[in-house]
C-alpha cells in the first residue's frame, strides 16, 4: 500500500487529512513543521507528499528546495495544499519544484484532496 | 479604477467631452477677459499678474520647458517637492528628476504622445528629488501651442507616494485577512464533510440535515472571502490576465458538474448548445470560469422548480459568445441599469430569500472588459406558460462576448481567486 506524508502545522487540518487517507487504506505518516517534515520525508521515503507552505521552522517553499537537492527527493511527488491565494511570485518560487497540483484548502473538498493523491500515485505508476 | 471600454461608457465619454467643450468655451472667454483685465488706474498687465500669482501660490509642482526640453520655468511647489532651486535646474532636461525604477515603456508612451501632440498622463512615472529620495507622482504633460505651432511643453506633477502606500497596505490587508480566514474555515468545511461521509457512522435524517446547513453556510463565507479578495485585486488593478489555449465548453462543463446537485434537486431543464464552440480560444481560464460559474448559479437560484436553463456557446463575427437563458423570475426593470454594481441584489430575489453576496456579477463584468470582452442581458427573454394555461413573461439572458482572436494579456502581481483549482 503507498505511504504518504502529511506536512500540515494547524493540528485540525492534519488530523483531517490523516483520518481522510487512512480510511482509504494508505499508510499515513505526519509531521507538524517543515523541519519534522523533511527529516521524516528523507528517513521514510514516502511516496507522496502532501505540503503546506506557511510552517514554523521551515517552510514549504524550503522543504520542496532541500528534497529536490536530495538524490531520492528530487524525484517524489508532491501536492502543496495551502491556503495562500497564490500571487506570481509564489507561483513562480512553487512551481521551480514542479509540484504535482497547488490546492487551495479553502475551496478544496475532502474527496478532491483524495482524488488528486489517486491520480498522483497512478501517474507515478 | 480601470479604463473599461464598452459602447455604452464611450457614449457616456462623448456626452462627457461635449459638455465639457460647452464649459470650455465659457472658460475661455472668462480667461480672455481676465487676462485683458486693466486696473482701475489704468494699469495694464494686472491680468498677467492674476496668472503669475495663481501659479506661483499652486500647490502642484509645475514647469515649462521649450520644445528642446530646456527647463525654463519652475513653480515654488516645484522647488518644494523636488528639493531643487530653478537655479540648479535652469535650462537642464526634467529628466535629471527621473529615477531608473520608471519603465522605459512609459517615456516612450510619453513622446508618442507629445509628437501627436496630445497631453499624457500617467501614474507610472518615478522621481528622484535632489536628497535622493523616490516618489511616485501622479504626472501629467501637455504641448503648449500657439498658431499652431508648438512653442513649450508644460507639465504638473504631484507626489503620490502615500496613497500608492495605503493602497499597498490595504491590499496586504486583506490578502492577511483572507488567509487567516481560510484556516478556520477549511477546518469547518472538512470537518462537516467528514460527518456527512459516514465513515465513522451514520448520522440521523436531522443530524445529516443540521451537518449540511454547516457545510453549506461555511461555503457561502469561502465564496464570499474570495470575492472580496478579488473586489480588492480589481480596484486596486493588481490582478492578471493570462490567455492560454482553452475550450470554453470543456470549462462550462467542470462548473456544472460543480453545480449539479443544486439542478437535480431544483428538477432544472438544461439544454447545452456546444455545436458551434470553437475548439478552443485565448482564454484566461480563471475568468471563464468565473464568467459560467457566476451565470449558471445565478440561472439555477434565480429559476422556480422544474424551469428552464440554456447555455449556447458559439460565434458570431468577430467574437465568441456565451448565451445563458433561464425562465427564471427575471430582473425588475427599474432595478436593470444597476446589477453589474458591487452589493447590488434585487429586490424581487431579496424577497424571496435567495442567498447571494451581490459580488459576482460586478467581479465578471470587470475582468471581463479588462481582457477585452462584454457582457449584457436582457430580461424578460421569454414567456412561460402557468398551470392554468396562460400566459406569464419571465426570465433572463445574460449574452457575453470574448473577441475571437482572445483575451487581451494583462500584467498584474495577482491572479483571481475561484474554486477551481490552478
Amino acid at each position: 500500500m503507498s505511504k504518504i506524508l502529511i506536512v500540515e502545522d494547524e493540528t485540525p487540518l492534519r488530523t483531517a487529512l490523516v483520518d481522510t487517507l487512512l480510511n482509504e487504506g494508505y499508510e499515513v505518516l505526519e509531521a507538524k513543521d517543515g523541519q519534522e517534515g523533511l527529516a521524516t520525508a528523507l528517513n521514510d521515503k514516502p511516496d507522496i507528499i502532501l505540503l503546506d507552505l506557511l510552517m514554523p521552522k521551515m517552510s514549504g517553499l524550503e522543504v520542496m528546495e532541500k528534497l529536490r537537492a536530495d538524490g531520492w527527493g528530487k524525484k517524489v511527488p508532491i501536492i502543496v495544499l495551502t491556503n495562500r491565494v497564490p500571487d506570481d511570485k509564489i507561483m513562480a518560487d512553487v512551481t521551480k519544484y514542479e509540484p504535482a497540483f497547488y490546492l487551495v484548502k479553502a475551496t478544496l473538498n475532502l474527496d478532491d484532496v483524495v482524488a488528486k493523491v489517486k491520480a498522483t500515485l497512478e501517474k507515478k505508476g | 479604477m480601470l479604463g473599461f471600454s464598452s459602447n455604452d461608457n464611450e457614449k457616456e465619454i462623448e456626452e462627457l467631452r461635449s459638455a465639457l467643450q460647452l464649459t470650455k468655451e465659457e472658460r475661455d472667454k472668462a480667461l480672455v477677459e481676465l487676462s485683458a483685465f486693466s486696473s482701475t488706474s489704468g494699469n495694464k498687465g494686472v491680468g498677467d499678474f492674476i496668472f503669475r500669482t495663481l501659479i506661483e501660490a499652486s500647490t502642484e509642482a509645475t514647469l515649462v520647458t521649450d520644445i528642446e526640453g530646456n527647463i525654463i520655468y519652475v513653480n515654488l511647489a516645484w522647488e518644494k517637492l523636488t528639493g531643487f532651486a530653478f537655479a540648479d535646474v535652469k535650462g537642464k532636461n526634467p529628466r535629471l528628476l527621473r529615477s531608473p525604477r520608471t519603465p522605459n515603456v512609459v517615456i516612450k508612451k510619453m513622446w508618442d504622445a507629445l509628437s501627436a501632440r496630445e497631453p499624457f498622463v500617467t501614474e507610472e512615472i518615478i522621481n528622484r528629488k535632489k536628497d535622493g529620495l523616490e516618489y511616485e507622482t501622479h504626472f501629467s504633460i501637455f504641448p503648449i501651442q500657439f498658431e499652431g505651432k508648438v512653442l513649450y511643453y508644460g507639465s504638473i506633477h504631484a507626489d503620490i507616494a502615500e496613497r500608492k502606500e495605503s493602497d499597498r497596505v490595504r491590499g496586504e490587508f486583506v490578502s492577511l485577512v483572507s488567509h487567516q480566514l481560510n484556516t478556520p474555515l477549511s477546518i469547518i468545511n472538512w470537518y462537516s464533510q467528514m460527518l456527512l461521509s459516514s465513515r465513522i457512522g451514520e448520522l440521523n435524517h436531522k443530524q445529516a440535515q443540521y451537518v449540511e446547513e454547516i457545510e453549506q453556510s461555511v461555503k457561502r463565507v469561502i465564496s464570499l472571502v474570495n470575492a472580496l479578495l478579488n473586489v480588492s485585486r480589481i480596484e486596486m488593478g493588481t490582478f492578471s490576465i493570462v490567455p492560454e489555449a482553452i475550450s470554453l465548453a470543456g470549462v462550462a462543463e467542470g462548473v456544472l458538474s460543480e453545480l449539479k446537485a443544486k439542478i437535480e434537486e431544483k428538477n432544472i431543464k438544461l439544454l447545452k448548445q456546444y455545436e458551434n464552440a470553437p475548439a478552443s480560444i485565448n482564454a484566461d481560464s480563471k475568468i471563464a470560469w468565473m464568467i459560467f460559474q457566476n451565470l449558471l448559479s445565478n440561472a439555477i437560484k434565480y429559476t422556480p422548480e422544474g424551469g428552464d436553463v440554456n447555455l449556447e456557446i458559439g460565434v458570431n463575427n468577430e467574437n465568441v459568445f456565451i448565451k445563458v437563458r433561464d425562465t427564471g423570475y427575471g430582473i425588475p426593470k427599474i432595478e436593470q441599469s444597476k446589477i453589474f454594481e458591487k452589493m447590488y441584489r434585487a429586490e424581487n430575489v431579496r424577497i424571496k430569500d435567495i442567498e447571494g453576496n451581490g459580488l459576482g456579477l460586478y467581479i465578471v463584468k470587470s475582468t471581463l472588459e479588462a481582457a477585452g470582452g462584454t457582457i449584457s442581458f436582457k430580461s424578460p427573454a421569454g414567456v412561460r406558460i402557468r398551470s392554468d394555461g396562460t400566459k406569464e413573461e419571465c426570465g433572463t439572458e445574460f449574452y457575453v462576448t470574448i473577441p475571437v482572436s482572445g483575451m487581451k494579456p494583462r500584467s498584474g502581481t495577482k491572479v483571481l481567486a475561484t474554486t477551481a483549482e490552478i
